[in-house]
Formats: C-alpha cells, structure tokens, sequence
C-alpha cells in the first residue's frame, strides 16, 4: 500500500465514526448563549481565554512568519489560572480613583554654597594633567581656544540630554525596579517605585511635575512641580527610595556680561540641579536640600545613598582672566579646586565633563566633584568603577597628533555617535574622510566609592561603541566590543557599513590592552551585547544576525566560542535565568532586510561554543519597539516577567486608520515548555479619549517612549502619558483601577 | 468580549468544519470524550475571539490551530503510553478495513497521531505543520512517513 492510499485508509476509518451531539452546531449555539449569560467574573474568564487566542491568531496572522504563539491555559489546568491575557478592547474603568491632588509646589532653586573641596591631592590620570592653579587652567585654555580658533559667541542651545530612566531587577522585594545594567549601581529613570509609592515624571503643556500615587490605592498623593523657577527648562530624570525622591532639572541663566559701555553680551550659561525632596511622609513633601553645578545633565547613578551626577558643560574662554564663572567648574557655588580639573596632555576640547557626588540623606554638602576636559558620549558604571567613553579623533600617547582641527567630541548621544561613525564614510568633507582611521573610543575611568571621586587611567580602542552595553568590568578588567571602520577597505560612498568590522578588546586597570579579538563579522555591525563574569555574547548584524559568544576567563587570551546564525537582530540581551540569554530585537526577511516584526528570542547558552535559540516568538505586525533605552524594558527572571512597548500597525483595528501604528504595552513570560506567553496586551492609545489628541498617523513619536510598566506584589501597572493604570496579576490582569494624570 | 461575533455566521464556518475538528481530535486524542471536551473549549475560544480573526476565509486553518493547541496541552497530561481507540462500530465486513486501520493508527506515537491527524483533518502542509509544531517541514515529512510504515507493517500482518 502507497502512503496515499494508507492516508485515505486513515481517512476512510474516520468517516464514519459518530460525532458527538454535543458539538454539532446546533448545540453550540446554545452553549455559547448560556456562556454569555453567566455572572462576569465568568464571562471574563472565557474573555481571557478568549484574548489568550487573541494572541494565537496574531500568530497565524501574517501568514508564514512564524510565531511561537502564547497558549492559553486551559481552563482544566490545575493552578496556574492567573495569567490570562486581559482583552485590550475593553477598558473598563474601576470607580475614578483620582482624588483632587494636593500639590506640593517648590520654592526656585538657590544655589547654596557649600564647604569648599579638599584639594592638595591630586590624582593623576594617564594622558591628563590635574591643574596647579587657576592661572594656570585659564592660561592652558586660552591657547586651546585660540590654536583650534573656536567661535567665541556662545551656543544658544543649552546641551539637554534626555535621561534615560530604569528601574531593574528585583531587590530581594516584591516589586519592581528599574531595569539597571550594573546590579545594585541605580540609574534614573521616569517612573520610580518603591514598593508604596509610585512616582512619575511627566512633561504636559503645564511644564514639568511629578505625580505621587499612592499604589495600593491608586490615588494621586502629591504633584510636585518646579515650575516657579522659569530658568528650569526641564527636568530630567529621578530616583526613590523609601524616604528621598531625587530629581535633576537642567536650565539655564541668561547674564548680560558687559565688556564695556557699549558692548556686552548675553550669555546663556545651562546649569544642572538636583532637587532632593523628603518623602517620609508622602502627603507632605519637602524640599530636603539641593545641589547646582554648571552644566547640563546627562547621566546619573546612585548606589546606596549616593548619587553621582553628570553634565556636560562648554567653556569660552573670557578676555579677561579673572572672570572665573565663565570657565571654572563649580558646584553649589563653589569652584573646583585647580588640581580636580584635568585637562588632556594631547588634543582639545571646549567641553568638560564634571563628577558630583553627593549623599541624599545630606546633599548641601557634597562629597566630591571632578572636570574632566572630554567629550563624554556613553556612561558605564560599575560597582566601583565609572566608565565615560567618548567617541572621536582621539590621540593616545604613541600617535602623531592629528593635523585636522575642530574635531567634535561630544556626540548627543550614543545614537549620533554611532551615526556619526557610520555617516563618516558618507562625509563630503575631505579632512574627515581622510580622518576615519583616527577616530577611536576613549576611555576615562573613575574608582568611586562612598562618593570619593578618583579618576584612574584613560585608554582608548578602535572602534565605536554601540552602547554601554558593549562594556564590562569584570575581576579588574574591562571588556569592550567595538565596530571599527576597515582602514583597509576601499572607502566605499553610500555604503559605509561595508567596511565596517567588530573587534572584543580587553582592557587592564591601567587601561593597557591586555587581549583583543578583531574582524570579527566584517560587513556587520554591533547591534547588542551583554558580559556576565567570563561570557561575553554579543549580536552584530547585517541582514542576518550572528550571535557571538566568546571566553573571556583569560584576559590575555580571549576567545570567540561559537557563532549562532539567525534571521532578524537583537537589540537589547539580558542574562534570564540559568544558562539562558534573552535577546529583544527585531525580525527581518533574509533577503530583503525588510524589518517583519518585533522578535523575542530566548537562547540556551549552556555551552556557549554551541548556543541555541530554544523559543522565538514574533509579533509580526508590529514594526517598532521602544528597545534602544533598556531602562524602558522590564526582564525581570525572578518574577519571570518581560515587558516593553512596542508600536503596531493594525489593518482594521476599530476606527483607527488602514496602516496607522497603533502602541501598546507587551506583558510576556517564559518557560522553556511553552516559549514565551503573551500576559498583557495593553493598548496605550485606547486611554485617550479622542483619537485626534495624539496623531500617530503622521509622527514617529508615539506614547510608547515614556511607557514603563512595573509591578508591586500582585498587581502590574503600565504608566504611559496619560494614565498609571493597575491591573490584577492574580486574575487574568483585570483592569483594577487607574489615575489619569 | 469583541464588539461584534456574528453568531450565525461562526456557525455557518463551524458547520463546515466540525466534524474533522472531531476526528482530529479523536485521532490524535484516542478518547472521544476528552476530544469531545477539546472541541467545546476551542469553539468557546475561536467564538471569543472571531471578530478579530481578519480574512473569514482563514476560519479553517484558524481553528484548527486553536484546536491542535488544546489537543497538545491534553496529550502532555497523558502518560506516555498509547490509547487504544474505541472500536465503537461493529465488526462488519465493509467496517472491517476501517476497524483494523485505526486500531493500528492508535498504537502510533502521539507525535506521529498528531502529525498525521495536521495533514489529514486539519488540511495542513508539512511546511504549515512544520511551523506549528516548530519542526523542519522535513522532518515531517520524514517523521509521518515512518508512522505509515509502521501501520503498513501491521496491517499486512
């Protein structure tokens, strides 16, 4: 017998078996109509398994791509029957939790002056000089400033940096925090949590404020706003903890500086800060103290109870020397001594990056604070190291000085950096065309602890950063994975990335190359990567995306272990559980590069020579996910939760346009059974109430930037623009009430 | 709940399909009344969620995903011995031929049942198969091919 005719046997013996009359159509009709009748909690049972296909026929839905789609606990499961998706159609509103807010409003900033700095001990860093004196920092800046003929008017653009804001990995408490690249090192973000309340910072057409929301009941406690100083443009980002709320505002001061009668200038001069607010008692906030320095802010961590604030400033020399405040750091009025301002032996900048750390519990009287002259474009900070990597024509001590002048240092951010990189090859302007093989990463390392500041060694590498996450320290090394243009290769115009390759670097304490692995995927680039003690892995990407993993037990001799060749890329990697590695990134067509959806990947890195994907999923109708700031992503292995906020494009959703993205906010989970389960599908724009408030259609920028989702015991809540909405974790995540701002 | 689930015409799809949603599960299940249970809950499931199911045309294959999940998840509870089917008909000699097949194909593996049950009921092709059950659509091919040896060599017995 041919396998045909066995198939139409098989076939056959099932014709004419009865089928039931309990599932002939007539009768599920009445089931169904029973089913609808039933109590709600009911109805929203079979909703939730409902919904729990929703995301099955997602699955199917854009034919061939495949999805490891969410499956749905039957309702004969023992147990588990708390993790059904909540419908997204449906936004049934708890009774208005908001109360009328009693706001807490701050007096203006005063700079406070502090005690002035210790100096006397002078650190030295390798390729810097700490400065002897005032005279001296102003004499070495005058000749930096007229050798590279900088324009003398000022910018009018104060350098604002967006804060990135994160909460990571539980705590050892049952809620969660921002999602951090170094445990126990916090960063900033703009909804904090810690475990009573939950603050978020949000900017409307009223200005900047922070909502206090009391999360067991969810009623708005507080708003704080420091609007009354019109010099505060913005503020940046925050930390919480169970009694200081930190905030960092950046502005700036306009000063008519007059040279003589008739001439004068107008100065705008951006200064960053710190607001740190007692929140003992939630229902009544109070300013604890603050802390200003010049500057704008760009990044900031906190361990412990100290906080080390970062900014960026710009100097022009004055005519006349002892206009200090024009080129001297300061902090809380004071200046920095000579010998805590370094300025690099070789190169120049106009910018200087300055370090201020300061304890929460007593933030007028500030530990320490250091310049540096150097751009700044990435932040790395380890449990005892800060790492500032800065990405341009960098001279270390062996190389010619370049002959080019008016190199910029400082990049916006890493984005631009990367940009700027991979436009270099596009560039018209011969100088820089000619200087691609120059441009290198320098970096600058701080040992910190207990808020002393003491900056240790500068190295640099070829190559460009992808983000902080391309570094590491580990054992008193520092791992580093770069993209470097191919000083070999043909310049090649519209196609920079051709000649681009990766290279793992490892670096010692004093900065020293102790190991490297280069040309690595020539053609590609670093799309994510992520260090945990001796693995290193690592995703580059072209249209294809390999998965490196590589060795790095012998500092002096790393080793690339294996490859893992897959469609799509990663763009952001977390270490889940034991010997698995989360990717979340983006799935592409092979061929065509075309961008498919968003792509969930958990590999089995058990024998990192030979790692495996066990389980994708994709979301294959939605084009873009909120992937680039970590500290929007909450990987949480312990409490097994994935979330993020991701952009979609719905054919017929309701009444939202053919092709129009729509934003929602992606719950999953994991196990190794059954892959990734989509928990919550929330969608952001539903919580508006016209569809014309915000006009997706037409603007990339989408809700989902300041989307963050977090959760406290049982109950998760997703803060977007708009709302901090809470939902049941215990019952298929019901909505459970929700505060408009 | 959609806004909308046109109850006669999920019925009218439903007719359509029911009855291999029934041997598919029977087939790959080898009890009628836990198929019978696998059909209900994945109507309960593709009636909740039919408006949003985009092309109405793709109800067939639509469901019967939505059914080869619930038959999945109850084989995983099953141990992993094989279930006889029920031989509910009478040995006639025109049934006889249907009898002898299907008590073959229920000393099958699950996987090879399920496998078989995705191509001949459900109407999927090895590559929809493949993706479903996250096999190379080779190994399908290669893996339904040795069930039907196996069956051969027992019907030829």
């Amino acid at each position: 017998m041919t396998d045909e005719k066995l198939l139409d046997s098989i076939r056959q013996s099932a014709e004419n078996i009865p089928i039931p009359d309990g599932i002939a159509p007539q009768a599920m009709e009445e089931n169904l109509k029973k089913a609808k009748k039933q109590s709600f909690s009911s109805i929203y049972k079979i909703a939730g398994a409902a919904a729990a296909v929703l995301c099955l026929v997602i699955g199917i839905w854009a034919g061939t791509t495949l999805s490891r789609s969410g499956q749905s606990d039957s309702a004969g499961t023992a147990g588990n029957d708390g993790m059904n998706i909540a419908s997204f159609a449906t936004q049934s509103p708890a009774p208005d939790a908001a109360e009328s807010p009693r706001p807490t409003e701050t007096p203006g900033p005063a700079v406070t002056p502090g005690p002035a700095l210790p100096s006397g001990n002078a650190i030295r860093l390798a390729g810097f000089s700490p400065q002897d004196s005032y005279e001296a920092l102003y004499d070495t800046l005058s000749e930096i400033s007229i050798a590279k003929n900088v324009d003398s008017s000022w910018d009018d653009d104060p350098q604002i940096y967006d804060g990135d804001n994160v909460s990571g990995g539980s705590q050892g408490t049952d809620y969660s925090a921002t999602n951090v690249q170094t445990a126990g090192v916090e960063e900033g973000d703009l909804v904090k949590t810690n475990g009573a309340q939950i603050c978020v910072l949000r900017s409307d057409s009223d200005g900047t404020t922070i909502k206090v929301i009391d999360a067991a009941s969810m009623e708005l406690i507080s708003t704080i706003s420091v609007t009354r100083d019109p010099n505060v443009q913005v503020m940046d980002e925050m930390y919480l903890d169970d009694t200081s709320l930190t905030v960092f505002a950046t502005g700036f001061v306009t000063d008519l500086i007059r040279y003589t009668d008739d001439a004068c200038d107008v100065q705008a001069d951006s200064y960053t800060a710190a607001y740190v607010y007692n929140i003992s008692d939630p229902s009544n906030i109070t300013l604890e103290g603050q802390v200003g320095q010049s500057g704008s802010y760009m990044d900031s961590r906190k361990n412990g109870d100290n906080v080390y604030l970062f900014t960026d400033n710009h100097v022009m020399v004055p005519s006349v020397r002892d206009l200090y405040e024009q080129y001297i750091p300061s902090v809380n009025g004071t200046y920095l001594p000579a010998d805590h301002i370094y300025i690099p032996d070789r190169g120049s900048t106009m910018n200087y990056l300055q370090v201020t750390s300061f304890n929460v519990k007593d933030p007028a009287n500030i530990i320490d604070s250091k310049a540096i002259f150097s751009g700044a474009d990435i932040f790395y900070v380890s449990s005892d190291h800060i790492y500032i990597a800065n990405y341009g024509d960098i001279h270390d001590s062996q190389s010619a000085e370049s002959s080019s002048g008016g190199i910029r240092y400082l990049a916006e951010n890493s984005d631009s950096s990367r940009e700027q990189a991979e436009n270099s090859g596009n560039s018209q302007d011969q100088a820089s065309t000619m200087q691609h093989g120059d441009f290198r990463t320098q970096i600058v390392s701080i040992a910190y602890e207990n808020g002393s500041l003491a900056p240790q060694a500068a190295g640099t590498v070829d190559g460009y950063l992808n983000n902080s996450f391309s570094m590491d320290a580990f054992n008193g090394y520092l791992r580093l994975v770069t993209t470097r243009k191919d000083n070999t290769a043909e310049p090649m115009v519209g196609n920079a990335a051709a000649s681009r390759s990766n290279c793992l670097y490892i670096l010692d304490a004093d900065m020293n190359l102790t190991g490297a692995v280069e040309d690595l995927a020539p053609g590609e680039t670093i799309r994510s990567a992520r260090f945990l003690g001796d693995v290193g892995c690592f995703v580059t990407y072209r249209n294809i995306d390999p998965l490196f993993s590589v060795d790095l037990s012998d500092p002096y001799n790393p080793v690339v272990l294996g490859q893992l060749q897959l469609t799509g890329f990663s763009e952001y990697l977390h270490f889940y559980k034991e010997d698995r590695l989360l990717g979340i990134g983006m799935e592409t067509d092979p061929d065509t590069g075309r961008t498919l959806g968003v792509k969930l990947s958990m590999f089995d890195i058990s024998d990192p020579a030979n790692v495996t994907e066990l389980h994708r999923y994709v979301i294959d109708h939605d084009t873009w996910g909120n992937f680039q700031n970590h500290r929007a992503i909450l990987a949480d292995p312990e409490k097994n939760l994935i979330g993020f906020a991701g952009k979609r494009n719905y054919e017929n959703y309701e009444d939202v346009e053919e092709g129009s993205a729509t934003s929602g906010y992606r719950l999953f989970t994991y196990d190794d059974t059954e892959g990734f389960r989509l928990l919550l599908d929330y969608n952001l724009e539903a919580e508006n109430d016209t569809h014309s408030y915000y006009d997706y259609t037409y603007y990339d920028m989408t809700p989902i930037d300041n989307a963050r989702g977090l959760y406290i015991g049982d109950t998760f809540y997703v803060s977007s623009d708009v709302q901090l909405t809470g939902f049941d974790m215990k019952n298929g995540f019901a909505q459970k009430g929700y505060v408009k701002y | 709940m959609g806004t909308g689930t046109n109850p006669k015409e999920f019925a009218r799809l439903y007719e359509d399909v029911y009855r291999d949603m029934y041997r598919f599960a029977l087939y790959t299940l080898g009890h009628p009344q836990d198929a019978e249970d696998a059909v209900s809950e994945a109507v309960m499931d593709a009636y909740a969620g039919f408006d949003r199911l985009r092309q109405k045309t793709s109800f067939r294959p639509w469901i019967f995903r939505i059914l080869s999940v619930k038959c999945r998840r109850r084989l995983k509870q099953y141990t992993q011995k094989t279930v006889p089917l029920p031989d509910e008909m009478p040995d006639e000699g025109s049934m006889e031929e249907g009898v002898q097949v299907r008590h073959a194909f229920s000393r099958l593996t699950d996987q090879e049942r399920l496998i078989i049950s995705m191509h001949l009921f459900g109407g999927y092709t090895s590559q929809e198969t493949g993706k479903i059950l996250r096999m190379n659509p080779n190994t399908v091919r290669s893996k339904e091919s040795r069930a039907l040896d196996k069956m051969r060599k027992w019907l030829e017995k």
